[in-house]
């Protein structure tokens, strides 16, 4: 009996169209009804539509009742539905009242005012299932304020403080992971299970299973049990139709309730093992705000007029962004630390840099803090050392680097450490030793990270074996293999 | 669109303006040419890069990968079943009648109208490197780079004879007047040097390197003519009366020059021909050349470790080794397109000791160049490309094979093209690609070779008798999956 009127409540969702429809007409036709040219639109079935209507309201709130009872739902957006709903169904029974007394001044009010309240109820049993901020998240940042929307819902990822010292952990990090996946549904506004997410405390006191994690028990804490379901599973959290969350986001999560769900503490106290550590690094990178992009017209202006001052190749890289390549290298010793003062005014656009073969030193490496967007740097063959090496540190996207015939050793390679992208390095015709590469090389490789893609591989490798169809046919054809797909067509484009 | 432009008329009458004011300054650019002799690829670096093409394109389409192309074309078509494509099928019907449900009604070459028989192939494979990839013995240098190089087995053509089939390659086109994908890319970027051609084309000597190569093959077709293929002598000097003549020196020669520029400037002036500006521009670009090319041919400067590397027994003997070594000078000096020909691959007869041989003196040098371009950081920018205008039949023709245009390989190397991967592959006999997504004509290898260089291969047209042409003509699909 219980399920059945659950069943019935489940309905709910599909009824509640027809009253919004039926009264949203109702008031579409006494509109018209008021225009000359269709003098008796809405008179004409005003009863007759009043009354299905109505009913329809009635049997909305009815089964809206049923499924309040009976669903997870609770919170403030249920409060406010659920009367606005009761209200709707009576302010269309008071219509139908209204109507067959020929209260004519009390209609048009009365009709205006349920239509008012439906639109409202409906506003917020959209809200319960699609999220709070489902209609204003995707506005223009301008009306979002305007309208007093949260920032945390405009952003959809908070930003992190980009210093471990002062971020912290749960405010800063585990909260807005659960803000964004978690507190649509388990909130203030929307609590099924009757769980809270929005705060520490409410996550300690839990739902109707009780609370949600053990500080310091990864594997008995409910949240994280959840979390680790197969997707398809009944109870997995966020449900298979929610977004997901990241294998990241899982680790931080797991970390944080690991070492004991701290509710204060930075992130620099809480010391973070290296794996969660880079995960951190990464989101606060990402919280970086990016600089405006410099004018693309003037950049050029400033490159051609570069170009010929000191004879060198400038060329953009893109059609639309102000990127470029810049190649010293055929002006080989008449460019040197000078010139590179002089270049350096276009720093902050420079991608590509090849400063091969010319007179380059240590010093004019200096000039290269202000290219922080450069990829490819050239340095081979010049008189650069050791000691120049450390002024590449703030090259934070630099890919490659080419260091051939130049004095570099080994020792110089520890500063490269700090160029977190830095791929590729050339040091053939230097004093760099196969071991010291091989340190460079090991502290450069997120070797983790290539286990866990090699583990994805194997994981849908198995899934394509799963998938393939071989039929054995024995000794009848044994020269005959028959398999899907056939083997040349295995090989598709990618 | 560039403001310095030769179809440009308007340009011209801009131009005649900085010649006069060249002319007359003639005296003081020449001290200042003499000044800067003593290190002569200083030359090109005295003058500002302002006059200098630019190219077409203000700026690449999609990030570019690559600035540089060596193209190592080994003339004659080299037997794909032989060095990269290994058929056991094949091996399995030697001898045997070549199954008619493959060639019936097809195009062939001299085999036409004769029994067909299966010829398998006498040499061993190996896998090589970390990926494995399969390479014939006959190139054991070429194993050495297996890791480096995208072999590709699914090429095709549409020519079945050599100077037709160059021709597609070079132009994706056989009809005249077309111009050449090293046109094309220099008229598209320009060339980072001033004191070299922009395009470069060296023809190696050797044993059975016999058969002609047109000049039309780096022709520059519609396009002005500026943006040609420059052939270097590969033997001895590769430009010929460098040299100034006893008693003239540098200064009198600027002299010449700009007097000659002025002279044709005016004629430039009535007749309003682009040609005319090419003829100027090759006068200052031969000038620079008295100082760049003797230096760019002096090997003296190369340890004994590259010429051994390259295999280069005497520098400048024009041997395939010694043109290697050479197309990395010249890259390495602003050069934007080389072409090194190897001819002596059409085996028709004698496949053996004929394949054999020209292994021996392309393999090495091939793969030298490679590892050399790898070790200097240049692999990273320059594409190099090696391969034939097409590939050699499974069909026996005596002791040989002949012409085959549905199925061949040729691999490519660096501009972040992915080593190690084997692209495409063709049916159990080698006789015509698959059409497994990979498959590549030659129009798809210009677009893709275009791609490299942050060209989209639609979008670099010139107009020509009222049609806007392209090098992939209405064709061409990138083979995105050879990236990265």
């Amino acid at each position: 009996m219980e399920n059945l009127l659950l069943f019935f409540g489940r309905l709910h969702p599909l009824v509640v169209h027809l009253p919004i429809g039926i009264l949203l007409l109702l008031a579409l036709l006494e509109l018209a009804g008021r225009w000359s040219r269709f003098p008796r639109l809405g008179e004409a079935q005003r009863t007759a539509v009043l009354a299905c209507g109505a009913a329809a309201a009635v049997m909305a709130a009815g089964l809206g009742w049923l499924l309040a009872e009976r669903g997870d739902f609770s919170g403030t957006l249920l409060d406010r539905h659920r009367l606005l709903g009761f209200l709707t169904a009576g302010g269309a029974i008071a219509l139908l009242v209204v109507q067959g007394l020929r209260w004519q001044r009390v209609y048009a009010p009365l009709l205006a005012l349920t239509v008012g309240l439906i639109t409202a109820a409906g506003h917020y049993g959209g809200a319960m299932v699609h999220g709070e901020h489902y209609l204003t998240e995707l506005l223009p940042g301008k009306w979002q304020r305007a309208l007093g929307v949260p920032p945390s819902a405009m952003a959809g990822v908070r930003e992190l403080p980009l210093d471990p010292a002062t971020a912290q952990v749960f405010a800063d990090v585990v909260h807005p992971i659960l803000e964004q996946r978690c507190v649509a549904c388990h909130g203030e506004a929307k609590s099924q299970g009757d769980l809270r997410m929005d705060s520490w405390e409410a996550m300690l006191l839990g739902g109707k299973h009780g609370a949600l994690f053990k500080p310091g028990d990864v594997a008995g804490s409910r949240m994280i049990q959840r979390m680790l379901l197969p997707l398809d599973h009944e109870e997995r959290m966020p449900p298979k139709t929610k977004p997901q969350l990241s294998d990241e986001e899982l680790m931080l999560l797991e970390w944080w309730v690991g070492s004991g769900a701290p509710r204060i503490g930075t992130v620099a106290q809480a010391a973070p093992p290296p794996e969660v550590a880079d995960i951190l690094a990464e989101r606060m990178d990402a919280g970086r705000e990016e600089a405006p992009r410099p004018d693309r017209a003037a950049v050029l202006a400033q490159a051609a007029a570069l170009s010929a001052q000191l004879g060198i190749e400038i060329r953009p890289l893109s059609v639309d962004a102000p990127w470029l390549m810049v190649s010293a290298r055929l002006q080989l010793k008449q460019f040197g630390d000078a010139q590179l003062v002089t270049l350096a005014a276009l720093g902050p656009v420079i991608h590509w840099l090849d400063l091969g073969e010319t007179a380059v030193s240590d010093a004019g490496l200096a000039q290269l803090s202000t290219m922080s967007e450069l990829r490819r740097l050239q340095l081979d063959r010049t008189a650069v050392t050791d000691a120049g090496l450390a002024a590449l540190a703030p090259l934070a996207r630099l890919e490659s680097l080419n260091l051939f015939g130049t004095a570099v050793t080994d020792g110089g390679l520890v500063a490269l450490e700090a160029l977190p992208r830095l791929r590729r390095l050339h040091v053939w015709q230097t004093q760099v030793t196969p071991a010291g590469a091989q340190a460079l090389a090991k502290e450069q490789t997120d070797a983790r990270r290539i286990r866990r893609w090699e583990e994805e591989i194997a994981a849908r490798e198995r899934m394509i074996r799963a998938e393939q169809f071989e039929v054995t046919m024995g000794e009848t054809f044994p020269a005959v293999k028959v398999a899907f797909p056939p083997p040349g067509e295995e090989k598709a484009a990618p | 669109m560039s403001d310095f432009d030769p179809t440009n008329l308007r340009h011209h009458q801009r131009a005649w303006s900085r010649r006069t004011f060249l002319g007359k300054s003639a005296q003081a650019i020449g001290a200042l040419a003499l000044g800067s002799l003593l290190d002569s690829r200083l030359l090109g670096a005295a003058a500002a890069p302002a006059g200098r093409w630019q190219g077409i394109l203000p700026s690449p389409h999609f990030l570019p990968r690559a600035k540089r192309i060596i193209h190592l074309c080994m003339a004659g078509g080299p037997s794909h079943v032989d060095l990269f494509d290994p058929k056991p099928e094949l091996n399995r019907l030697d001898g045997k009648p070549f199954p008619e449900s493959f060639t019936k009604g097809q195009q062939l070459a001299q085999l036409q109208n004769t029994v067909l028989l299966a010829r398998g192939s006498p040499y061993t494979f190996s896998r090589c490197g970390l990926s494995g990839q399969i390479i014939s013995d006959l190139l054991p240098h070429t194993q050495t780079i297996a890791d480096d190089i995208c072999i590709v087995r699914s090429m095709h053509t549409e020519q079945i004879n050599h100077d037709p089939a160059h021709a597609f390659m070079n132009a994706g086109s056989i009809i005249k007047g077309r111009p050449s994908m090293g046109s094309w890319l220099l008229y598209g970027l320009g060339s980072e040097a001033d004191n070299l051609p922009g395009y470069i084309v060296l023809m190696s000597n050797g044993p059975g390197a016999d058969q002609p190569v047109s000049a039309r093959q780096w022709s520059a077709g519609f396009l002005p003519s500026r943006f040609q293929g420059v052939q270097f002598y590969s033997k001895g000097a590769p430009v010929h009366y460098v040299g100034n003549p006893d008693g003239v020196c540098q200064s009198t020669q600027r002299q010449v020059i700009d007097e000659i520029a002025r002279l044709n400037g005016f004629q430039e002036e009535e007749s309003l021909d682009p040609e005319i500006q090419t003829r100027i521009a090759q006068y200052e670009l031969a000038f620079k050349m008295q100082a760049s090319v003797p230096e760019l041919a002096d090997l003296s400067s190369e340890p004994q470790s590259i010429l051994d590397l390259y295999g280069v027994k005497q520098p400048g003997d024009g041997s395939f080794a010694s043109n290697c070594l050479l197309a990395r000078r010249l890259i390495e000096r602003g050069t934007r397109f080389v072409q090194l020909y190897h001819r002596g691959w059409d085996h028709h007869g004698d496949l053996d000791p004929r394949l054999r041989q020209v292994c021996k003196l392309t393999d090495q040098p091939a793969a030298a160049l490679v590892k050399d371009l790898k070790q200097r950081g240049l692999l990273e920018d320059t594409l190099v490309i090696w391969g034939g205008e097409f590939g050699r039949t499974p069909m026996g023709q005596g002791s040989g094979r002949d012409h085959h245009i549905n199925a061949f390989s040729i691999w490519m190397a660096g501009a972040g093209i992915r080593g190690g991967l084997t692209w495409g592959s063709t049916d159990e006999l080698g006789y015509r690609f698959l059409k497994d997504g990979q498959e590549m004509h030659v129009h798809d290898l210009h677009a893709t070779m275009l791609a490299t260089f942050g060209i989209d291969h639609t979008r670099l047209v010139h107009r020509y008798q009222g049609r806007d042409f392209r090098l992939t003509d209405v064709h061409g699909k990138v083979a995105t999956g050879i990236f990265g």
